[in-house]
């Protein structure tokens, strides 16, 4: 019974074998099965892919037409979404020839870039706690309070861009590290739980922002509406290839590779990173070798508030250039994205770069799919919660694929010991 | 086997969509009823089309005008937040809409820089005038809503045993407190005119008469269109404070109004908003004394219908009690014919310029 | 019950953890399996008492092949079995415990507590196991809550009691207790399988001693055989069982504890009082039954928990509720009770795990950048040196054996260059070959001249190591004695009882 089927297997499968202790393979695969289950949703939901089903049976042609019709509209989707998100091969070939177009055919990646920019700052920042076994779920209020700084700095006084700029990043991480710091200090001290204090202390800030985008120093100007004044030109970060272009993508996205790479040395270099990993692999080890736990948890906390405040201040410096009421509450709250970022990218400086531009082009994508073909954007969120599913269980997708079968019983029933 | 039969299913289903997909991508055909359509194109505000009130109403709007013309496609997109406007317009501008509809004056600056950037796209503000460079195509959409909230608070006034109303809103601007003004404004009147004294709760008018672009009185905010938790809680407070309508000036935050009615039970009832609500949330209309509605609907569809052929006019559009452009839509209870006869006499009143919907005045 | 065992082979994918074992255990004797961690004893119990099934060989009960579809069956076949960790319900009385999941019951399904009770009078007036039936377990000593183990067994008609390394829990006397329990059950004609890997009560308790290794049966022996005779069984080479320590010549005091009070996590005093000094070139054995404060000493000694009140001096400097990383840094080495909560980060590598308390200290870490090539290059030298086996020092620590888990916090601390060792339980749960190695480094380390305290409730442990031991009984220093000291009396120590006096 062991043999001939293992004979038998798929190439593919025997590939699959060899690579599947590879953590990015199980993504990859996660990532086809969100799209598969996402098109199973389409087939479900669309009444032209319904009712040319109904007739299935009908006759010899009906049943090449329901697939047809399937996957014309199937593939419309994932289509918009790709060349929505990504590049219109057609529009690239245009502007390829004609060297025209550039900026319409560059703007879905652009929207994809501007999209990921701050989201892997705060990310970062976010898989930085989870390292360290602390759960920062405030990242959303400590990005709105950075936001807020930054704003405020960048809107309130006016100086040369050298110095506003920099002042007004910095405003914006001062900003999230100081509402990370309350969270952390009351864990280091008194032992509240984080994410009771996290959870809580995001609406305190919600509160906060309302008030001050209607209070008058920073409310715009003449506006009884809850909108804050604009930031100077000295303190934006400009798009990238200038306003004319049309293209939002900015030069945040040198400060998320700055993020990036400083993340990456933080924590496979330093010795402080080093400390951090070892206290979240394990707190009791961590403490019998001499870290201190709690110097550990401040600096955790300002750190990740500090990494959420600057993706706060870059989305203003970069994009809205002002704060207003609703500046990253629901849908937009980056800062709990942030969290299935993070786990979607294994905490990994490298892995989170990679997960937020894949959220990213979904959402962006999303976005277009629905524009074009009616389809709800929510699509793309199911695709998402699918991946971070899948990639949550690999052992599901092991399972699927059956990837080393046999060597996941063993391990299993392994430790039960044979002590 | 089973497994290995499984997993045959499972790549060849994904292969066979990822190869449908590759091909897709690759033909680089258009659909040739995409380039003839006429395309309405919705942004809605952070209360999503399913708000029961404006973004809905904007987008039904667009459906009406489908209706009226096969050639549109009505479609849209939710803003989750302020930092989806941008992004949603223009998308919509890649997709080659005919018009664009921006719901809410939150989309002001974002509608204004789109409208700046691309001048020759067709675009329709509701509830907003944003400032643009001459030469764009913006109709902005607006409602002297004090005229529709006046006979709402005539009809509150009437309706009330308590003797006590309340209101209170989304967000403290003018789009929202001109309903709360005009609304006090007609209970004052009630009471002057009729001898009685009936008392308003959440809204303290301000000392200068209100107009589209300011009405800055204090009041009672939910800081939210979208927070129904937080709208419940507020009516609550507002019936043991001895109210028995309320009148939520807030989107869908009003649901939550409905819902502190459906606690407390008999004798508590809810004044809507914007589009009538015995009609867009029909199941809860016996707890409506009355809807104080704002024709977005009609006026979105106009917008559309004049795009597409051809009529469409940059400018200002103001919905009245004249125009029809704004009004009392009565259902759910019964209401008493003298009352009714109170609140047409007050219309008649209003429209010929003899009655003013400025609370001060009262 | 006569069982017997015939080619038993258990594979867990590539690994056989059961290669072809046959054993016999005849009625009413006292059968030792003898093995190292990892030798395949537990897989070989798992499957005799239905929990896992054997991919070869077969199971015979008096004559006749027996297969056993779960645990229950088992049970109900007359196999009775102890585990290592009790299966007890700590807030239930005895008689709840014993007669959990077959329970007699009355009319309308209610538990007859009164048979139930009774049964348990009998079974254990029969056996000589004292036990009060109304007790409630988590009241009970950690021996008498065995003997419940054993009753609830009993009750159950077992003829065959698998007991799985009984006496690691236990004082000597409460092993002495035990070994007469087994001597009597096995006089009125039940089997036993005693599993252990300590060669002293093989010989002092089984009829019949089989050793396996890496899974497979490589020898019998007479209980006659000599201590060494097994260990090298077990073992597969030589080994030497009492580590050779030059001549005892202490220097100066260079670690001192002045009346010392430290409170539990509950907030109880576990250490009331303790003063001990250690001297340069020695190794102070403490002694004493688990839960007697030694944990909490150390701890204290560490830094990892605060101090009432008294002091701690290392070479005449106080540590004193100093924090982990300054103590450490004053030159204490410390190999903690739980090497893989306190001791080693699991998830990460070897060589991580080999700087885990000197990671930013040059050359392993410049201007807070880690060297990670000195770091490596470090980690090889060590476990070239120490012996710690591993095909790679990036593979994660707990994918290494105990014995070299524990190799790889000895190599740490040892190379750490330090004044003054601190090691709780240091061998707990290895093997003879680990326990062997370990013991050789910590007498080396003595005979460098420096000082050690060594925490160890085997008193084989404190006897093979300690020029001095300490007996720690309720927080207390209860005697300071000479290793020629008997085991008895030292027993007698640890359950508190000053030497020379009896109470019972």
């Amino acid at each position: 019974m062991n043999d001939i089927p293992a004979r038998r297997r798929s190439i593919l499968s025997l590939w699959m074998t060899l690579t599947s202790q590879n953590p990015v393979i199980v993504t990859i695969l996660a990532l086809v099965l969100g799209f598969v289950v996402g098109a199973f949703i389409i087939i479900f939901t669309t009444a032209t892919i319904l009712d040319a089903f109904r007739g299935f049976f009908n006759s010899w042609g009906a049943p090449g037409h329901a697939l047809k019709v399937t996957f014309d509209n199937v593939g419309a989707a994932y289509r918009d979404m790709f060349t929505g998100s990504v590049i219109d091969p057609a529009g690239f070939w245009h502007s390829l020839t004609t060297g025209k177009g550039w900026d319409n055919t560059l703007t879905p990646i652009s929207e994809t870039l501007t999209y990921a920019t701050p989201l892997v700052i705060v990310s970062i920042g976010v898989g930085i706690s989870f390292q360290t076994g602390l759960f920062n779920i405030g990242a959303n209020g400590q990005a709105v309070l950075g936001g807020v700084a930054g704003a405020v700095i960048g809107s309130m006084i006016k100086l040369p861009m050298f110095i506003h700029l920099p002042l007004t990043l910095i405003a914006g991480i001062l900003g999230g590290a100081l509402a990370g710091a309350l969270p952390g200090v009351l864990k280091a001290y008194t032992g509240a739980h984080e994410v009771i204090v996290t959870i809580m202390e995001n609406y305190v800030i919600y509160a906060f922002l309302l008030y001050v985008v209607l209070s008058t120093p920073y409310q715009q100007p003449g506006q009884a509406n809850d909108i804050g004044r604009t930031i100077h030109a000295s303190a934006q970060l400009p798009p990238l290839f200038g306003v004319a272009s049309g293209l939002r993508v900015s030069y945040g996205i040198f400060v998320a590779a700055g993020v990036v790479a400083f993340a990456w040395w933080f924590l496979e270099r330093s010795s402080l990173g080093f400390d951090f990993r070892v206290t979240g692999a394990s707190p009791s080890a961590a403490r019998a070798s001499g870290i201190s736990p709690r110097a550990v948890i401040i600096l955790v906390f300002l750190i990740s508030g500090g990494l959420a405040g600057l993706a706060g201040v870059v989305q203003v410096a970069s994009t809205t250039h002002y704060v207003d009421g609703t500046f990253l509450i629901g849908d937009a709250g980056i800062g709990f994205t942030a969290i299935t970022v993070a786990l979607l990218g294994r905490n990994k400086p490298i892995g989170i770069l990679w997960a937020s531009l894949l959220f990213g082009a979904l959402g962006v994508g999303g976005r277009a799919m629905q524009a074009a073909t009616g389809i709800p954007f929510d699509l793309a969120t199911v695709i998402q919660s699918v991946v971070v599913l899948f990639v949550a269980t690999p052992v599901l997708v092991k399972e699927i694929f059956r990837l080393r079968a046999g060597r996941t019983q063993a391990l299993q029933l392994g430790t039960q010991g044979w002590g | 086997m089973g497994r290995i039969r499984r997993l045959t299913t499972v790549l060849g289903t994904s292969a066979l969509i990822l190869g449908t997909l590759t091909v897709s991508v690759a033909s680089t055909t258009v659909s040739a009823s995409a380039a003839t359509k006429f395309k309405a194109c919705v942004v809605t505000d952070t209360g999503g089309i399913n708000d029961r009130s404006f973004n809905q109403s904007a987008y039904a709007g667009a459906k009406d005008a489908a209706k009226s013309d096969s050639n549109i496609v009505p479609s849209y997109l939710s803003s989750g937040s302020s930092n989806d406007y941008t992004p949603n317009i223009n998308t919509f501008i890649g997709e080659k809409c005919g018009i664009i509809i921006t719901v809410g004056f939150l989309m002001d600056p974002a509608t204004a820089k789109a409208a700046n950037a691309h001048p020759s796209q067709k675009f329709a503000i509701v509830d907003d005038a944003p400032v643009v460079k001459a030469g764009t195509h913006v109709e902005a959409l607006q409602y002297e809503t004090d005229q529709a909230g006046f006979l709402g608070g005539i009809l509150a006034a009437g309706m009330s045993k308590t003797g006590t109303v309340a209101t209170y809103g989304g967000e403290n601007f003018s789009a929202v407190t001109l309903y709360e003004n005009g609304f006090v404004a007609g209970v004052r009147y009630y009471d002057k005119t009729y001898g009685k004294t009936v008392k308003v709760l959440g809204w303290t008018p301000p000392k200068t008469a209100c107009s589209l672009a300011a009405c800055p009185g204090k009041g009672t905010f939910v800081n939210s269109f979208t927070n129904a938790t937080l709208g419940k809680q507020i009516t609550l407070g507002d019936y043991s404070n001895g109210a028995d309508i309320v009148f939520p000036v807030a989107g869908s935050v009003g649901l939550g109004s409905v819902a502190a009615a459906k606690q407390d039970g008999a004798g508590h009832y809810v004044m809507w908003v914007d589009s009538n609500g015995c009609i867009s949330d029909a199941t809860d209309c016996k707890y409506f004394v009355g809807t104080v509605a704002k024709g977005v609907e009609p006026s979105v569809e106009a917008a559309i219908l004049s795009a597409a052929k051809g009529t469409f006019k940059a400018g200002s559009y103001v919905g009245t009690l004249k125009n029809d452009g704004t009004g009392l839509e009565l259902g759910g209870i019964k209401v008493p014919s003298k009352l009714k006869g109170e609140i047409a006499t007050a219309k008649a009143g209003i429209i010929a310029g003899t009655i003013s919907v400025n609370p001060n005045k009262w | 019950m006569r069982l017997e065992l015939r080619g038993i082979t258990k594979r867990f994918g590539s690994l056989t953890a059961n290669d072809d074992i046959s054993i016999t255990v005849e009625p009413g004797q006292i059968h030792s399996l003898l093995g190292e961690n990892g030798a395949g004893k537990s897989t070989l119990m798992n499957v005799l008492f239905g929990l896992l099934h054997p991919d070869e060989g077969e199971i015979i009960i008096d004559g006749v092949v027996t297969k056993f579809a779960d645990s229950g069956e088992a049970v109900r076949r007359g196999i009775g079995m102890v585990h290592q960790h009790f299966m007890l319900v700590p807030v239930f009385s005895v008689t709840e415990n014993v007669v959990l999941g077959f329970e007699p019951t009355k009319s309308l399904n209610r538990i007859d507590y009164k048979k139930a009770t009774d049964d348990i009078r009998r079974v254990s007036k029969e056996f000589n196991l004292e036990v009060d039936p109304d007790a409630i377990v988590e009241n009970l000593s950690v021996g008498i809550q065995q003997r419940v183990e054993i009753l609830k067994a009993l009750s159950h008609d077992a003829e065959l009691l698998i007991l799985d390394e009984p006496t690691a829990v236990l004082t000597p006397q409460e092993i002495d207790a035990l070994m007469a329990i087994m001597r009597s059950l096995a006089a009125s004609g039940k089997s036993i399988l005693f599993i252990t890997h300590k060669l002293k009560e093989v010989r002092a308790i089984a009829d019949v001693i089989t050793v396996i290794r890496h899974g497979k049966v490589v020898g019998t022996a007479d209980p006659t055989a000599s201590e060494s005779d097994l260990a090298s069984l077990m073992v597969g080479r030589e080994v030497e069982l009492t580590v050779q320590k030059d001549a005892y010549a202490p220097g100066e005091s260079v670690f001192e504890i002045r009346d010392l009070v430290v409170r539990d996590d509950r907030g109880l005093v576990v250490v009331n009082g303790v003063s001990l000094d250690v001297y340069a070139g020695e190794i102070l054995a403490l002694a004493g039954v688990q839960g007697n404060g030694q944990t909490e000493l150390v701890e204290a000694i560490a830094g990892m928990r605060p101090v009432e009140s008294g002091t701690i001096t290392m070479n005449g400097r106080d540590i004193t509720n100093e924090s982990p990383r300054k103590i450490l840094d004053a030159g204490l080495g410390h190999i903690p009770e739980d090497r893989q909560r306190d001791g080693l980060v699991l998830t990460m590598s070897l060589a991580d795990n080999l700087v885990l308390n000197t990671p930013r200290r040059p050359p392993f870490a410049n201007h807070g950048t880690r060297n990670l090539g000195v770091v490596a290059s470090h980690a090889e030298q060590l476990v070239k040196d120490f012996d710690i086996r591993a095909t790679s020092v990036k593979e994660p620590a707990s994918s290494l054996s105990g014995g070299n888990q524990q190799k790889v916090i000895v190599a740490r601390e040892l190379s750490r260059n330090i004044d003054f060792l601190v090691a709780s339980q240091p061998t707990r749960g290895l093997d003879v070959g680990s326990i062997e190695y370990v013991h050789r480094q910590i007498v080396n380390h003595r005979n460098r001249g420096n000082g050690s305290l060594v925490v160890s409730s085997e008193l084989d442990e404190v006897y093979a190591l300690g020029d001095r031991i300490a007996v720690m009984y309720a927080g207390k220093i209860s005697g300071i004695v000479d290793p020629s000291t008997s085991r008895e009396d030292i027993g007698l120590l640890m359950a508190g009882t000053t030497a020379g006096t009896s109470s019972e």
